[in-house]
């Protein structure tokens, strides 16, 4: 047996292609994760709008009406995911401060302590509506400081408000279906429209049709049959929603069939994350009839 | 309108090219080169008027044309590596042609420098495009290999080759996505080139004559895609004597049989996976497999015109037990590639010659399930019906005129039917033509190969001109330098879900409808080449690629968008990067050295997490390989794969964002910085194998074999994931492995 493989010429080729297998060789990992500690940042959530909101804070009762805001913090991947109370926030709307209205509260099972149950609750901020009322067309700036953390800097243009022009008042079932049309606002992200019900046993309206509309259309075809026992209703409302590029931004990005996770790039806000967006809206009361 | 100018260019496309009347002055050779033993076409057969300039190469049909010869007595040489030179001494006369069809025999590889210089100038000449790697047999089957030798594993050792990781042989080629490539089987186009969700190609390396890649700058005779060209080119079959090969791995077995036929040859290639059937021995479930069965037969109408029939056919099959045995429940899941095709290759005159394609290509993806509710039925599908045909006309010794035209009807359906309602039905029927001219002139130092495609799409009425262009400046026999620029239009796209599920299931296709502009690139590729070592060729190669009108599947939520089925988005991409190869293909030792330095980034402005420029999902910064096959005595062989490169980006999780709706609740989303911010860890793998090659006995040949695919057991990271808790709360992320070590063996065969 005559071994062959290094003759002259081979030599530098060879020892180029060990080199590799050499350096290869050094670079050993495994693929075990680095740790990922990231400094938590600020997350805020407020929604402007024009008219005067009351806040409802009860307990499970934590979605924000307009005009009210939250503020949080990021987690960490491993940690607790419970309501973080900041201290020495100050949050204000252009120059107007913002001051604390109430808490927004959520039950749920503690985890530590099998069979109890664990409130825990987030404070929730506001203006004086009245002394400061929002106007459409107008931009407003949000300004978040907590000590500790990057400030917060985000900026809404309040759209003006759509008007409902059709239908009119009354809608015949037995076509089954009608267009809502609106009158085109600006400057607007996109529309979001709503039919709603009242509940049987309280005096509450509820969506039972919610869809984004894009801000080139400015119409909605109402397919009665979507709504649960439509041939039983006499009236519903619609609602149209014109929403400022912020908040459409958010409300497709929230949508999305995909992936969970979320980037800086899917928030309006400088700084940090959260949305700062802006709203108005017309509603009319449809009645329905079958002849 | 369009259709007038086409029809205006298929008619100048017939009466033209033959009306080019040659200098009278001059005489033309033209003629064919096969090999002795088996009567097999030799690709690349250097042919050459001994002390004259003029020669040419044998072109894949292993044709040769040598044009504009001045009247006189020369000796023509025939040249090619492994095989013994020849020599014939012919006179030509004014206006004359002669043809000459040779036949050269095998020697023992051993290679004075005068062969091996010759060889390695005909590989330096081939081309005026840059970017184009061939690969042969040998290349194939000796160097490590994932269990057994596949092409498209090969492929990715390129520098130009990235991967989006080990369990996915799709081959991501200088920046564009893998449906950007055109894969040909011996012309006909396969729409999905893979195996086991991506891990292996389609193709059978026994029955493969020559790999031909086209990297970036291709020529105007190929379209419809963005990126590159494959051509896989398979072996006609033995017109001497029947002849058998075949290779039992741990995977598979395959087999090529060939032989003569009366007036031609035939070849035979088949392949199944028995994984199914040797768990099953012990008691274990795996109830996938995978075929594929391809021939060819060779019909020599004359000494001048062949016809070949060509067949493929390939299943994946996945046939899971849903439920207890004695149930009838079934569930079957097959997808494969089925294409018929005949081509017809001759010289129509000596400075004339024809290949034309008629071709029935169809992937398809189907589904049945039954149960004691009903059967229910599923099948998507891609029939793509092509006509092609091409002209190469050598005017004088200056022109090679090249055109062609290519019409192909293309079918799309999907269906979901049970026993009593068909449920779905889409048909899709979009038509797609292009006619092409290219001019390749010759002066001096200089060749210039200009080109035009003018593309044709039904859908939105498309018209797409693509201008080409190849510059090739030969600074003196050792060094040259080319440029290659075009457009690239593609009217065709797949679902690329892979940076949602890192796996390669299957292609699906969409053709691009009348609201989607064109997906179109920009090439510019400048590089040199060097033979400073007479058996090795070295090149470095720049490169820039712009992209736009690309898509990105993401499903919108908004009303109008779902009642389009708007599910892409367009966006655009850019690539640039530098590779260097130093390739030696010749002599007892052979394989190549890469390394690539390359960007790649996307941007998709309607998508708000994809804004900004991100880098793409397979963008490999740096990228080292090596491939090489030593002899370490006479009957054993050596080889190894080294790869080592920058980890692939990814998106990082850094923590979890608190979402306060306004309709009412707290959800907690994964929270990530800037899309594919991140990278896995460097990457690093050696494969090696060994390989006997024992003498022939009784004219049987065996070679058995011992590979291990990362020999090193480098834990190289495949993808992260985040494990969720309850209603999607992200908590941990966790690492999937790459290859671990596979130690495989295997026995090749020949008789």
């Amino acid at each position: 047996m005559r071994w062959i493989w290094a003759d002259r010429k081979s030599i530098p080729l060879i020892l180029l292609g060990l080199a590799a297998g050499v350096i290869g060789s050094q670079c050993s990992k495994n693929p075990q994760l680095p740790s990922i500690h990231y400094k938590p940042e600020l997350v805020v959530f407020g929604i402007l709008s024009p008219g005067s909101y009351e806040f409802r804070g009860g307990i499970n009762e934590n979605s924000l009406s307009r005009n009210f805001f939250v503020v949080q913090r990021t987690y960490q991947m491993d940690e607790k995911l419970v309501f973080q109370d900041l201290h020495s926030v100050d949050i204000s709307i252009d120059s107007v401060k913002l001051f604390p209205v109430g808490y927004v509260k959520r039950e749920s099972y503690d985890p530590n302590a099998p069979y109890s149950i664990m409130v825990d609750s987030a404070r929730v901020y506001s203006f004086d509506q009245k002394k400061f009322p929002i106007r459409s067309g107008k931009i407003y700036t949000l300004h978040v400081n907590v000590p500790g953390y990057p400030s917060l800097r985000a900026v809404t243009r309040v759209p003006n408000a759509p008007a409902i022009y059709s239908p009119k008042d009354t809608v015949y079932v037995s076509q089954k279906s009608f267009i809502a049309k609106w009158t085109p606002v600006e400057p607007v992200g996109g529309y979001r429209f709503s039919v709603l019900v009242k509940d049987t046993w309280s005096d509450e309206e509820w969506p039972v049709i919610e869809d984004e509309v894009s801000r080139e259309t400015h119409q909605y075809v109402v397919n009665l049959e979507r709504i649960w026992q439509w041939e039983s209703l006499q009236k519903i409302s619609i609602e149209v929603q014109a929403l400022d590029e912020n908040y459409a931004d958010y409300i497709s990005l929230r949508n999305l069939i995909f992936s969970n996770c979320l980037t800086k790039e899917n928030f309006n806000v400088e700084g940090g994350y959260g949305l700062f967006g802006s709203m108005t809206s017309d509603k009319k009361t449809i009645i329905l009839k079958t002849k | 309108m369009k259709k007038i100018l086409f029809t205006t260019l298929f008619f100048f496309w017939l009466v033209g090219i033959p009306a080019f009347s040659q200098a009278q002055n001059y005489a033309t050779l033209t003629g064919a080169v096969k090999d002795s033993a088996s009567g097999e076409p030799l690709i690349g057969v250097n042919v050459f008027l001994e002390n004259t300039t003029l020669g040419a190469a044998t072109d894949m049909n292993g044709f040769f044309v040598i044009p504009a010869i001045p009247p006189g007595t020369y000796t023509v040489v025939f040249q090619y590596m492994g095989y013994k030179s020849l020599k014939k001494r012919m006179r030509f006369f004014p206006g004359k042609s002669k043809i000459l069809h040779i036949s050269l025999k095998k020697t023992v590889l051993k290679l004075g420098s005068v062969e091996v210089t010759a060889e390695s100038q005909k590989e330096f000449d081939r081309t005026v495009e840059p970017g184009v790697v061939t690969l042969s047999p040998r290349e194939l089957q000796k160097m490590p290999a994932f269990i057994e030798s596949d092409i498209f594993r090969s492929l990715q050792m390129l520098p130009s080759v990235k991967s989006s990781g080990d369990y996915n042989a799709a081959l991501y080629v200088r920046g564009s996505n893998p449906s950007e490539n055109l894969t040909l089987l011996d012309g006909i186009a396969i729409y999905n080139p893979y195996h086991l969700f991506g891990l292996f190609s389609t193709f059978n390396t026994d029955a493969v004559k020559e790999v031909n890649f086209m990297v970036g700058g291709f020529p105007a005779r190929y379209g419809n895609r963005n990126s590159s060209v494959l051509n896989v080119i398979t072996k006609d079959g033995n017109r001497k004597f029947f002849d058998a090969e075949g290779d039992v791995s741990l995977l598979s077995s395959k087999i090529l049989i060939e032989g003569p036929l009366p007036r031609g040859s035939f070849s035979l290639a088949g392949r199944r996976t028995y994984f199914d059937q040797i768990l099953k021995l012990f008691r274990v479930d795996f109830p996938y497999y995978f075929y594929d069965l391809q021939g060819k037969i060779n019909v020599d109408i004359s000494e001048n015109h062949t016809l070949t029939f060509m067949g493929f056919f390939g299943n994946d099959v996945l046939r899971p037990k849903v439920v207890e045995e004695n149930s009838d429940d079934q569930f079957d899941f097959h997808w494969g590639n089925r294409t018929l095709g005949m081509r017809w290759r001759g010289i129509l005159r000596p400075n004339l010659l024809i290949e034309s394609v008629g071709s029935a290509s169809r992937f398809i993806i189907s589904q049945y399930a039954k149960s004691d509710d009903g059967e229910v039925r599923a099948e998507n599908s891609i029939t793509d019906l092509t006509f092609k045909s091409h002209l190469t006309y050598f005017y004088g010794n200056r022109h090679q005129i090249e055109t062609g035209l290519e019409a192909t009807g293309l079918t799309f359906r999907t269906l979901v039917e049970d026993q009593f309602n068909r449920f779905v039905d889409i048909k899709i029927v979009p038509r797609y033509a292009a006619f092409y001219f290219q001019d390749e002139f010759h002066t001096g130092k200089w060749t210039i190969q200009s080109g035009l495609r003018l593309n044709g799409y039904s859908r939105g009425d498309r018209f797409v001109p693509d201008p080409r262009l190849s510059v090739r400046y030969r600074l003196n026999t050792l060094f040259q330098f080319k440029l290659a620029t075009g457009r690239y239009t593609q009217f065709l796209t797949t679902f690329d879900l892979e940076e949602l599920i890192h796996f390669r299931l299957f292609d699906v296709w969409l053709p691009l409808d009348k609201h989607q502009l064109p997906i179109q690139s920009d090439h510019v590729v400048l590089g040199m080449e060097t033979k400073l070592w007479p058996e090795a060729k070295i090149s470095v190669e720049g490169y820039y690629k712009r992209m736009k009108n690309l898509l990105s599947f993401y499903p919108s939520n908004a009303q109008e968008d779902r009642n389009r089925n708007r599910l892409f988005w367009s966006g655009e991409g850019r690539s640039y990067g530098v590779e260097l190869l130093i390739k030696k293909n010749i002599g007892n030792w052979f394989g190549w050295v890469g390394y690539s330095l390359s960007f790649t980034d996307r941007r998709f402005p309607k998508i708000a997490t994809q804004k900004q420029w991100f880098p793409a999902s397979f963008d490999r910064r740096h990228s080292l390989t090596t491939s090489l096959a030593i002899p370490l005595t006479r009957s054993i062989r050596f080889a190894m794969n080294i790869v080592l490169g920058t980890g692939n980006p990814f998106t990082e999780p850094i923590g979890v964002v608190p979402i306060i709706h306004e309709s009412g609740g707290v959800s907690y989303h994964c929270l990530v910085d800037h899309k594919n911010n991140a990278r896995y860890p460097l990457y690093d793998r050696l494969d090696i194998s060994l390989k006997w090659e024992s003498p022939k006995r009784k004219g049987f040949h065996i070679q058995p074999y011992f590979q291990i695919v990362n020999a090193l057991n480098r834990k190289n990271v495949f993808f992260y994931y985040t494990s969720f808790e309850g209603l999607g709360i992200p908590r941990e992320r966790k690492a999937v492995q790459g290859f671990p070590i596979v130690p495989t063996l295997g026995v090749h065969f020949d008789f």
